[in-house]
């Protein structure tokens, strides 16, 4: 279970680094371009929920993780 | 003692990190500009929704019945304009082949009594003195338009406020019937607008909205037809209703039901609004990536009937700021402007000829989603 956590952690931990990176180009395209509306279309909605659900659960691996250490 | 995981040096971590940042983007380009997956209120492809246009005819000056024209008011729109095309010699008998469901009491006038033709139509009575009343009357020069429908004046001008001048052309328009104002529309095919114009063989075009962009936030109504509907907005909103009138909408103030209230014609989503209750505008910091100097294409309406068309050429360096953009529509007379699509897609033709020169896409232009064009149709 540990090991699965650990897997689990480093994955999520990578996934919402990518997934801030493609947030973030978006962000400064749309300030350059705003009528394509890079920010506004649904699949960059989709994008924003996916980071989110990212960073919760990363979250919650990393408080296990910090639970199991202090006890 | 446990054995110590092996791990990748973090450089190599990192690399794969923006590897797949990269595929991300990949696939997001993908999505967002070719394949539209999710949800922007797109019907079945509605393809070109435009009426057929057809050349002018002017039989004999005794034909009079030939100029019965579509009443268009509030309550009897031409949405479909189902007209047989035969040859334009025939169409003295062409109101038995206009679809029914459409015309008004128009084409119940009898024989016996021919119509003043100046009145007929939604706006001919309004400008009697404007359209061609019999084939002597028509014009059709390099920088006059007049038909039976139509009065056009085009003027080349020249803007000296920037550092480079640069070439501005304006198009006076009267129009006898709304439908001889119309959209050439697609939200998933682009196409050169020399190529459209030819299809539609309309008098005047210009670029549209650019309305199959995929910005989920776009409202896109054209001939009457709604093709993408949304609840919000994020730019400024222009209607076009069936009487006549543009009427402009924000972000803040937009409201689909005020909106389709106005029993729209045409609805276009790109912006900035230059001219609003007969003010320009002069504040655009909400638009600053699109301010700058660049070559414009706008519209703008002085009367229900009568409106004024502007194409400016040039491209960085070159072009006007929406700021002078926004006084010329003022000074042209203008009670409300709107801007359309400009940079590498500002287009504009006027009978025969295209009002685009020295820009440098000139020999690959940019395609287009949509037009707007002014033109003939049958009546």
């Amino acid at each position: 279970m540990k090991r699965f956590f650990d897997i689990l952690t480093e994955v999520l931990m990578h996934l919402s680094f990518v997934e801030a990176l493609i947030v973030l180009v978006l962000f400064v395209t749309d300030r350059f371009n705003h009528a394509m509306g890079f920010m506004t279309a649904d699949i960059s909605k989709w994008l924003i929920f996916a980071l989110c659900a990212t960073v919760i659960l990363l979250f919650i691996c990393l408080m296990v993780r910090f639970y199991r250490k202090d006890h | 003692m446990q054995p110590k995981t092996k791990r990748i040096p973090w450089y190599l971590a990192l690399l794969i990190d923006l590897v797949l940042c990269g595929i991300g983007l990949c696939l997001f380009a993908y999505f967002h500009h070719v394949r539209i997956l999710w949800n922007i209120g797109m019907p079945d492809e509605p393809e070109i929704v435009v009426p057929v246009p057809r050349p002018p005819s002017f039989p004999s000056d005794t034909d009079t019945d030939v100029f019965l024209s579509t009443d268009l008011t509030d309550d009897t729109h031409v949405t479909d304009t189902n007209v047989t095309d035969t040859d334009a010699s025939d169409s003295v008998s062409q109101t038995d082949t206009v679809s029914t469901d459409t015309v008004t009491d128009a084409d119940t006038t009898t024989e016996t009594e021919p119509p003043f033709v100046e009145n007929l139509g939604q706006f001919g009575a309004k400008f009697p003195d404007r359209f061609a009343k019999t084939a002597a009357d028509v014009i059709s020069t390099a920088d006059r338009y007049v038909s039976r429908d139509l009065d056009i004046t085009y003027t080349k001008l020249v803007y000296t406020g920037e550092k480079i001048p640069v070439n501005y052309h304006v198009l006076d328009i009267y129009v006898r019937n709304l439908e001889n104002f119309f959209t050439v529309a697609s939200l998933t095919s682009r196409r050169y607008f020399t190529d459209m114009v030819a299809a539609t063989g309309c008098v005047i075009a210009i670029s549209g909205d650019y309305c199959g962009n995929t910005n989920a936030a776009y409202e896109v109504l054209r001939n009457g037809v709604e093709m993408r509907s949304s609840n919000y907005i994020i730019h400024d909103l222009c209607v076009l209703g069936y009487d006549g009138k543009l009427s402009v909408f924000t972000e803040d103030n937009y409201d689909r039901n005020k909106v389709m209230a106005l029993n729209p014609y045409q609805i276009w989503n790109f912006g900035p609004i230059l001219v609003e209750n007969g003010k320009n505008k002069t504040n655009f910091s909400k638009n600053r990536d699109i301010a700058g100097l660049n070559p414009r294409v706008a519209i703008g309406e002085i009367e229900p009937g009568h409106y004024i068309f502007i194409v400016v050429e040039g491209q960085y360096p070159k072009g006007i700021k929406l700021s002078a953009l926004a006084k010329i529509m003022k000074n042209m007379g203008c009670v409300t402007a709107y801007n359309l699509d400009g940079g590498a897609s500002a287009h504009g033709y006027f009978n025969g000829t295209i009002l685009r020169n020295g820009h440098p896409d000139d020999d690959t232009p940019r395609k287009l989603y949509d037009i707007v064009c002014i033109g003939e149709v049958a009546q």
